[in-house]
């Protein structure tokens, strides 16, 4: 056994060793130190002990050799889950996004509009309607992407940051446009969605329904943006007065 | 007998250590274990506050790290320190770095090795503060992620 000892020794400090024999002895002296401690688990023979045994006698040549190998870790975390919706009016500070704006708060409720005269009503005949926003410029690259007053500016973007959802547009409304006791069914009211520049519309053309309607499944940092035309369709004689419904956008980031 | 000679031949090997560098001319791991912090966390930001078909997915972050290489084993032998990182799912994140001097500035991305020190081994530690930038696609980063980073010392 003694001699086997220092058979192992010998071979370990052998300058010219074989390859998987020097990596084994190395690894096994670096006990507590680096994966040698997986191996020496993995052996429990006699010759293992005695491998220790040596290291323990020469341990600083051990050491001088082994190089212990710790990792420096670096944690890097997702970004921050962020989105913007803008319809009608909107805010971006410093500029726009493409000079480095950045998205503001912008509390405006714009107000879509139409008088029907008193010999169309009931008619069928559609009736456009023209909003109060002055939006035309895209806040992405100032773009004009809109032609108000006739078109309304709905954009959005979102960014899940740590999840992998993507974010969705809806907008709601409740049944009808109120009058005092007379109303008129939100459904009388659609849209068309378009863009200069965009032959495809990004957010969905559609009619009010009383309810929820989704307007776009946004992907995951993405910027859409659209112009919404309303008209009201006019279908129905109602007494004379002014109307009015809130139709409210959301987009959500789940 | 033969405990005597292999007795004999280990005494001279130990005096070979003692006498003289023994270490072959190759590639050894560098114990970074005395690095400050260890263990470092980067709240990633988005380069842009908005996306766009360009960077405007990318997410930048930076710490700075006092990196203390054990080169005790190598003094008075000549090499080549390499920082290494380690594949990642987090996509193609980039590093890069500056120092103060000591260390070499660089640039690194998963998989690879840059050059941090090249010359003679004079002391038992290298020691420099590196000022880390990481770079990574926020699209690719859902989760949190770790990077694992590695040292290694060709001697000549």
């Amino acid at each position: 056994m003694a001699s086997g000892r220092f058979d192992a020794i010998g071979r370990l400090f052998d300058p010219r060793p074989t390859r998987s024999v020097a990596l084994l002895y190395v690894a096994l002296l670096c006990v507590g130190l680096s994966e040698g401690y997986v191996l020496i688990r993995a052996s429990s023979s006699g010759r293992c002990w005695s491998l220790i045994g040596a290291a323990a006698l020469f341990g600083f040549a051990a050491l001088a050799l082994c190089g212990p190998a710790a990792a420096w870790i670096l944690t890097i975390t997702p970004g921050a889950r962020e989105v913007y919706l803008q319809v009608g009016a909107g805010t971006y500070v410093g500029g726009n996004y493409n000079v480095g704006g950045t998205p503001g708060t912008n509390t405006t409720i714009n107000v879509a509009s139409v008088t029907v005269p008193a010999a169309s009503v009931g008619t069928a005949t559609a009736q456009a309607l023209t909003s109060n926003s002055g939006v035309s410029l895209s806040f992405y690259d100032g773009y004009a992407t809109c032609n108000p007053p006739n078109q309304v500016y709905v954009g959005a973007w979102a960014r899940p940051g740590g999840g992998t959802n993507a974010a969705t547009v809806t907008v709601s409304t409740p049944a009808t446009l109120s009058n005092g006791v007379s109303t008129i069914p939100f459904s009388q009211i659609s849209w068309t969605s378009t863009a200069n520049g965009n032959s495809s519309a990004d957010l969905a053309a559609g009619i009010f329904n009383g309810g929820s309607v989704t307007l776009a499944t946004i992907a995951a940092n993405t910027w859409v943006e659209d112009c919404f035309t309303f008209t009201y369709a006019n279908a129905s004689v109602v007494p004379s007065g002014t109307y009015t419904g809130r139709a409210t956008y959301t987009i959500s980031l789940p | 007998m033969g405990d005597w000679t292999g007795l004999v031949a280990a005494g001279a090997l130990t005096l070979g250590f003692l006498t003289g560098p023994a270490v072959r001319a190759a590639t050894y791991p560098v114990d970074d274990m005395a690095t400050l912090p260890g263990r470092s966390t980067v709240t990633m930001k988005w380069r842009t506050a908005g996306p766009t078909p360009g960077d405007g997915n990318m997410l930048d972050g930076a710490t700075a790290v006092t990196m203390i290489l054990n080169t005790a084993p190598w003094i008075g032998r000549t090499g080549r320190v390499y920082m290494k990182l380690d594949e990642t799912p987090a996509g193609p994140v980039q590093v890069e770095w500056t120092t103060q001097g000591r260390l070499l500035a660089g640039f690194l991305t998963p998989g690879v090795r840059a050059l941090v020190y090249a010359g003679p081994i004079r002391a038992r530690q290298l020691t420099d503060t590196l000022f880390v930038h990481v770079h990574a696609d926020g699209r690719r980063l859902s989760a949190e992620q770790q990077l694992h980073f590695k040292f290694e010392i060709d001697v000549d």
